[in-house]
């Protein structure tokens, strides 16, 4: 669980200095949509991925690159822990 | 007045070849041949005429890409009527606006995109219950009779083919009328330039709002070739993009620089061979001559060409990449020399032609023009120029020179115009969505040069006293109103927009901030 819980802030904060730079923490919350709500662009979100995989050592599939695996922090934790269990 | 029709295309590519593939859905390998195809789209056709649908009658289609949105356009054409092709990714109020704007006879919508323009207050429906046409694998097309009365347009002529809705400065999109001889003009002319053939497959990239669809959709047909969908997820994935355009042998690309450059960056290019790929065309942005050497290196076999041309024109201009690449060459390719049916007139801010090498307004007349914006007289006013020549030319806003060669060259925008993903965007309708958040006294944007989309879109806002949004809760707010593609980058709040000694915004000063 505490592996969880730094992932969640690593990712978190990856997201708030690369996208939203300036913005106080809070304002991203962990459900936030990311792409529903047009936080990540469609660059914004293939930089996410790229850093995803060479940070946490996993590949992410095609059709996980749009809408919800990666649309909100808590949906990229659940990913990147499944695909980290998985080996 | 030519009698051919788009829709013929298929037909006879159908009698030609009815059991070649004509088009395969690329994300769920579902395909149709040119009998199916054909025969599909007659059931849309003889559904829409069962429900009163004639020549200038427009039928919206609101369905995301797919084998079944290709079969609503060919269906919509065989009826006789214009199809609207309507963004199903962008937001549901944005599209009933639409809808409602080109006086929609009927709209043809997935499930899904019906039930989300129904919410967002779509009251014009005409009939019911609702016709639900099954197209392939259990989708179904939803046919929505709807009641415009209320619309009146001296434009719905019995040659209408399509409309497409492009960004308007003032806030509401504004749509493009092509007919069949205008769209005709472009294909005729693609298709005696590229020579394609049954064995190409053309990869379909640009969804069918965007006028490069025109190419994907209307010259792959006439060629009895393959067209090869790629739909939005797919689109915006570039390894899996470069991945499904080599499995499915892809001859004839046509996208827009800013998915090139995606690839580059992020498709992995360099684990195929791409042998087939012949032929790459690159539209709606400037592509730099360094990018298109280093593509040209992982597509050795494929020959490269610019086209050019406003949604208002089709393609106008166009300029073959030479073979012989300079290594050393920074400036992006001219845009090239007018297509076959269209003309080309270079003026100064006082309508006089300048001299060669000079800069000036492109503008162009010819074949493949657009009618003029739907039900918008006083815009299409304003964008046709009548010179002491007798002719009516289209002011397309970008500023050009011509070069020793007689090639034009791409200078700029003389407006606010900018493009990102090959996308046109006005800046004011940003704007007026801004201006519309509660907490938004006044909003101006400015766009900077990015490597990657083309532009980055920096808005500059005043608020009213209280808390300040976040820029989470402004882009929340701009993605219910405008596409993904409008969304702005940057929101940064200021006291005050400056502006000039006359009162307007002063952008200039907006540019230079950092």
């Amino acid at each position: 669980m505490a592996d969880r819980t730094l992932l969640r802030q690593e990712i978190r904060i990856y997201i708030l200095e690369q996208f939203l730079p300036g913005e106080p923490a809070d304002s991203l919350a962990d459900d936030t949509a990311l792409v529903g709500d047009g936080i990540l662009s469609s660059i914004d979100t293939l930089k996410l991925i790229t850093h995803l995989e060479d940070t946490y050592r996993i590949s992410i599939d095609s059709h996980e690159v749009v809408g919800g695996p990666l649309n909100s922090v808590e949906a990229i934790v659940e990913l990147v822990t499944a695909k980290q269990a998985r080996g | 007045m030519s009698e051919r029709r788009l829709h013929g295309l298929l037909q006879a590519s159908a009698r030609r070849t009815p059991d070649a593939v004509a088009v395969l859905d690329a994300g769920t390998g579902t395909a149709f041949s040119y009998r199916e195809l054909d025969d599909a789209s007659r059931v849309v056709a003889e559904a829409l005429a069962s429900v009163g649908v004639q020549a200038g009658d427009r039928v919206a289609i609101l369905v995301p890409k797919s084998i079944a949105s290709v079969t609503a356009i060919f269906g919509v054409l065989a009826a006789g009527a214009a199809y609207v092709p309507v963004d199903a990714h962008a937001p549901a109020s944005r599209n009933l606006g639409i809808v409602e704007t080109c006086g929609a006879r009927v709209l043809l919508a997935s499930e899904a995109q019906w039930q989300a323009v129904r919410a967002e207050g779509l009251t014009s429906v005409a009939q019911t219950p609702l016709t639900s046409l099954p197209v392939v694998g259990g989708e179904h097309l939803q046919l929505v009779v709807l009641d415009t009365s209320e619309v009146d347009s001296d434009q719905a002529r019995p040659d209408l083919a399509y409309i497409l809705f492009t960004s308007g400065s003032t806030g509401t999109p504004k749509g493009v009328v092509h007919t069949h001889a205008s769209a005709l003009a472009f294909v005729d002319w693609a298709h005696a330039t590229f020579h394609p053939s049954a064995s190409d497959r053309f990869a379909s990239h640009a969804p069918f709002h965007f006028d490069l669809s025109i190419f994907d959709l209307f010259v792959s047909i006439m060629s009895g070739g393959r067209m090869v969908l790629f739909d939005s997820a797919l689109s915006r994935n570039p390894a899996g993009l470069a991945d499904a355009a080599h499995r499915h042998g892809v001859t004839v690309w046509y996208s827009t620089p800013s998915t090139l450059r995606m690839l580059l960056a992020w498709g992995k290019l360099e684990r195929f061979d791409y042998a087939q790929l012949r032929l790459v065309l690159y539209a709606g942005e400037v592509f730099s001559a360094g990018q298109l050497r280093e593509l040209a290196a992982l597509w050795p076999a494929a020959r490269f060409a610019n086209l050019y041309g406003p949604t208002e024109t089709n393609v106008c201009t166009w300029f073959p990449v030479p073979e012989t690449r300079d290594p050393d060459r920074d400036e992006p390719y001219p845009i090239g020399v007018c297509c076959s049916g269209d003309h080309a007139i270079v003026l100064d801010p006082s309508g006089a032609p300048v001299l060669q090498g000079a800069l000036g307004e492109l503008c162009i007349r010819g074949d493949s023009v657009m009618v003029g914006y739907w039900n918008r007289p006083d815009l299409t006013e304003r964008a046709f120029l009548t010179l002491s020549d007798g002719h009516r030319w289209y002011r397309t806003g970008d500023l050009v020179e011509e070069d020793a060669q007689g090639n034009y060259v791409f200078r700029g925008r003389r407006d606010r115009m900018v493009k990102r993903h090959g996308y046109r965007i006005e800046l004011g309708e940003i704007e007026n969505a801004l201006v519309a958040h509660a907490c938004v006294l006044e909003a101006a944007l400015v766009a900077r040069r990015d490597d990657n989309q083309g532009v980055a879109i920096y808005a500059y806002v005043t608020i009213r006293p209280g808390p300040r949004p976040s820029l989470v809760a402004f882009k929340r707010h701009c993605a219910q109103l405008l596409p993904r593609y409008m969304i702005p980058d940057r929101v940064v709040v200021l006291d005050a927009i400056p502006k000039t000694s006359s009162g307007k915004v002063a952008y200039r000063s907006l540019e230079d901030r950092r």
